[in-house]
């Protein structure tokens, strides 16, 4: 089990630590679900006989671990919010991440696009960073999203128009503030 | 037009700035992250004992008060059959005649019956389904043993079997939908250049898409088949359509005796997979070993038992190990549950024979079926062609009759044929 670890490692480690990171936008959790894929992978690795390519499954499993990482925050915070009965103004109630070291150095363009992204719904927010921040082709992205190449193209330009109109108010929001 | 321009021109900067976002590195060692990653499965792998233990002192009283009831009911329903007995004995003065009667009467239909029981399994099948939907609780189902095998137990008379190997909606894994079909209107080429016509993909969670426009022209006598593939199909696929197709195309020639696929491209010799290079025939191997597990995609869906491909050098050991564990992220189930522990399993030529641990009760319920589908579709896989169930603890279950050796179904998921 070790080298099959240290292989898929070596091979995919810090593009699946990437992934995570961009789809949490926190580096400890990204840590943690990092560990929670190759759990995954690790007990299933003998089913899986190469039908899909090796990365394209590992993205896949990684979403997944992503997707249900939000389930539960979604439903920690329902509870919270069930509790102090205050559901219908949750809106207000944004939980902003600090922004990570390597994002706050870059220039504002960038800040923006990484602020954006986090509010693009789940799908999108996933077609995005396989798309242009982890390079993935559009079939590869189908495959690890299990969909097809046509929703794929539907997703992506509909969360580049998202991400487009969000930049373009908050510049116009700015710019009223000045 | 210019507007437009303008749309692309920020749909481009946007796309520059996506691709510049920074780098983003994990600086854990890997050694550390593999003993944290050790820990965890040990430490699950614990709980699940510790579960499995609690869940056992858990039913026991539940088990110790349905025992109780069971009793209460068979000491009642003897005392009043002895009862009857006694008042029947009592009245009727010419008893052996009117039991003789009663036999003859018994013989007469079991030889009217006969026929029936050569109706196709298919059928059989299909009316099993119209008790279920129609009338009846799921508990009245098991007390008249019309559980539901997912398997083609034996293929009727001058039927021919025949199956479709479709992927799933995450192109991980495949499906086996088998039809059973009498043998004068069997039209394979047909069957097998429609593929999507006879299958229900929405409503069955499958996609046969890598199937759009394949042909495929059989010669069973020659134990051959020449397969057609439209230009440029394979490499619009890439190689996970390839290894699905070719994969597909093992498992659906095989059980029909097919030893040589031909390949052709739009009528020319040879098809140019990606990953195979130029192939103009590939021989069909003999055996493939296989573990099946149930792939269910929703509640909504039907489950199936799919076939998840095995090392070729693997134990059947180590396949029914295997078939104790799922995979969510791909809707896969284990075939054989948690609680059901096997003792040993023997090989001896043809026939395997399981023996379950001695604390094991089967329940005559949809699981334990398909888990006996699974482990029988296994075997199979594996080369053998009887299977034997020891310490079942019940003697029927659906189709089964575990005091018996069962032999290998012929043919899995079997489903009847509907033309759209």
């Amino acid at each position: 089990m070790k080298d099959v670890f240290h292989e898929l490692y070596q091979k995919y480690h810090q593009d699946l630590f990437q992934f995570l990171f961009y789809m949490v936008k926190n580096r400890e959790i990204a840590e943690d679900l990092v560990q929670e894929v190759y759990i995954k992978v690790l007990k299933s690795y003998h089913s899986f006989e190469g039908k899909s390519s090796e990365k394209t499954w590992l993205f896949s499993v990684a979403r997944h671990v992503a997707i249900d990482y939000f389930r539960k925050q979604k439903r920690k915070k329902k509870r919270f919010l069930d509790y102090f009965d205050i559901g219908e103004k949750a809106y207000l109630l944004q939980d902003e991440q600090p922004i990570p070291e390597e994002i706050a150095v870059q220039n504002d363009e960038i800040k923006q696009v990484y602020h954006y992204l986090g509010r693009c719904t789940d799908d999108q927010q996933s077609v995005i960073i396989l798309r242009f921040i982890q390079s993935l082709s559009i079939q590869e992205t189908a495959e690890v999203l299990g969909w097809s190449v046509s929703k794929v193209k539907t997703t992506q330009h509909r969360a580049m128009k998202a991400l487009k109109t969000m930049m373009l108010e908050g510049e116009g929001v700015k710019r009223e503030a000045k | 037009m210019k507007r437009n321009d303008r749309h692309q021109q920020q749909e481009k900067e946007l796309q520059s700035l996506l691709e510049q976002m920074p780098k983003i590195q994990d600086h854990q060692s890997p050694d550390a992250l593999y003993e944290n990653i050790q820990a965890k499965l040990e430490e699950k792998d614990m709980h699940k004992e510790s579960h499995r233990g609690k869940q056992k002192w858990y039913y026991l009283p539940v088990v110790a008060s349905a025992a109780v009831v069971i009793l209460v009911v068979i000491v009642s329903a003897a005392y009043l059959n002895n009862q009857n007995m006694y008042n029947q004995n009592m009245n009727q003065a010419d008893d052996s005649e009117q039991g003789s009667v009663a036999n003859e009467n018994q013989y007469d239909m079991s030889i009217e019956q006969a026929p029936e029981e050569e109706m196709s399994d298919v059928e059989s099948a299909e009316s099993h389904n119209e008790t279920f939907d129609s009338e009846g609780s799921k508990d009245e189902m098991m007390a008249d043993q019309v559980l539901q095998s997912k398997a083609l137990q034996s293929v009727p008379k001058n039927h021919i079997p025949f199956s479709f190997m479709i992927p799933d909606r995450n192109k991980q894994y495949s499906v086996p939908i088998s039809f059973s079909v009498p043998q004068e209107q069997a039209d394979l080429n047909e069957y097998y250049s429609n593929i999507s016509q006879f299958v229900e993909a929405e409503e069955w969670g499958v996609d046969p898409s890598i199937f759009q426009g394949i042909t495929f022209d059989f010669n069973l006598d020659e134990h051959t088949v020449s397969v057609d593939i439209p230009q440029g199909f394979l490499q619009k696929g890439g190689s996970t359509v390839e290894r699905l197709l070719v994969n597909s195309l093992y498992h659906m020639m095989q059980p029909l005796n097919v030893e040589t696929i031909f390949f052709t491209t739009d009528g020319n010799q040879g098809a140019d997979f990606a990953h195979y290079g130029t192939l103009t025939e590939l021989e069909v191997p003999s055996q493939i070993k296989n573990i099946y597990k149930l792939y269910q995609v929703s509640d909504e869906h039907p489950v199936w038992i799919i076939p998840i491909p095995a090392n070729s050098d693997s134990s059947i050991e180590e396949a029914i190990n295997a078939m104790y564990e799922g995979n969510e992220n791909f809707s896969i189930r284990a075939s054989i549950p948690e609680n059901i522990t096997i003792e040993n399993i023997e090989e001896s030529k043809d026939l395997l024979t399981i023996t379950f641990s001695k604390s094991v009760n089967l329940t005559p319920t949809e699981p334990t079926v398909y888990m006996i589908d699974a482990i029988l579709m296994t075997a199979k896989s594996f080369g053998y062609e009887e299977v034997h169930f020891r310490n079942a603890n019940i003697d029927q279950i659906g189709p089964y009759n575990l005091e018996e050796i069962i032999q290998v179904p012929a043919a899995i998921n079997v489903m009847p044929i509907s033309y759209r």
